[in-house]
């Protein structure tokens, strides 16, 4: 049987038989961008999070394995902040997304502007400001995130097999050079940090906007108000 | 003494392996010295990190 996926990011296994328990699995996308000042790359990456309804070993549906891919990367440089604020808005519209999409942007710095401009236009996003340290909050308006979190949490997620690559992604070669600018350095005090070189391929761009839609979806995604049976919990 | 070399250690080690980055991995159980400049990224395993399955999208 095909899963159906619905508009609103629903994805359910239909079934007749009145004796099949069913749940419910998802299909979301999360848009990151990583906002360049004057000659540097504005750079997007979209992730799309899925968990469909499987058959499990007896008759009830169980949720499948979690699948998290990157599907869409981008980068333009040039560009008003008014036209990017516009661009990111018509990516969110396209019907491949549109309804299942959450925005978020790294409103450190300059961004803090382009945040200013989607509240006005009362577009909803998430706007990521990365500080020092290995933690996260909401901050106000803000969620405040330590860029070795931020970095982690996509490095755990590679390294986990829980996140992956579309097959003829652009910028796919890019992505992977920006990812290999994050170093790692002893400071002053003797304590090892990340940080990043400008890569070849730009100024981790790239690899920002990733981590941030990882970090999005690893940490703020919606919540899901449901019933089911509890399996595979012990102790 | 590494973690992978204590028997009792073995479920938490692995735990730890699905949980952290490889690098921290390697620095709090493999306790091993890591150099500056190391990459950060296991940039093998980001390599062989394609799902065949899936096409990129043309939005």
């Amino acid at each position: 049987m095909t899963p159906e996926f619905h508009r609103d990011g629903r994805v359910t296994l239909s079934n007749p038989d009145p004796i099949i328990e069913k749940v419910v699995g998802y299909e979301r996308f999360y848009l990151a961008a990583d906002l360049g000042q004057a000659n540097d790359f504005t750079a997007v990456c979209l992730l799309r999070d899925r968990r469909i309804p499987i058959y499990g070993s007896s008759t009830r549906q169980v949720l499948g394995p979690r699948e998290r891919v990157v599907v869409f990367a981008d980068r333009f440089r040039g560009v008003s902040y008014v036209d990017i604020v516009g661009h990111l808005l018509e990516l969110m519209q396209r019907p491949s997304v549109a309804g299942r999409v959450e925005l978020s942007i790294d409103a450190t710095g300059l961004g803090r502007v382009v945040h200013d401009m989607m509240v006005e236009k009362k577009i909803p996003h998430h706007a990521v400001q990365m500080t020092t340290g290995q933690n996260w909050s909401r901050n106000g308006q803000y969620i405040s995130v330590g860029k070795t979190l931020l970095v982690e949490t996509l490095s755990v997620m590679f390294s986990s097999g829980e996140l992956t690559f579309a097959e003829g992604l652009t910028l796919r070669r890019e992505i992977e050079e920006d990812l290999a600018s994050f170093t790692i350095t002893t400071s002053a005090a003797g304590n090892q940090i990340i940080t990043q070189s400008r890569s070849a391929a730009g100024h981790g761009d790239l690899g920002i906007s990733l981590a941030i839609a990882a970090f999005t979806s690893q940490h703020l995604r919606r919540g899901v108000i449901g019933q089911h049976k509890l399996t595979g919990y012990w102790g | 003494m590494r973690g992978t070399d204590v028997p009792r250690m073995a479920e938490k080690v692995e735990r730890l392996r699905q949980t952290l980055s490889p690098t921290k991995f390697r620095q709090e159980v493999l306790v091993e010295m890591l150099s500056d400049g190391l990459s950060y990224f296991d940039l093998d395993c980001i390599a062989r990190a394609t799902n065949p399955d899936v096409k990129a999208f043309a939005l």
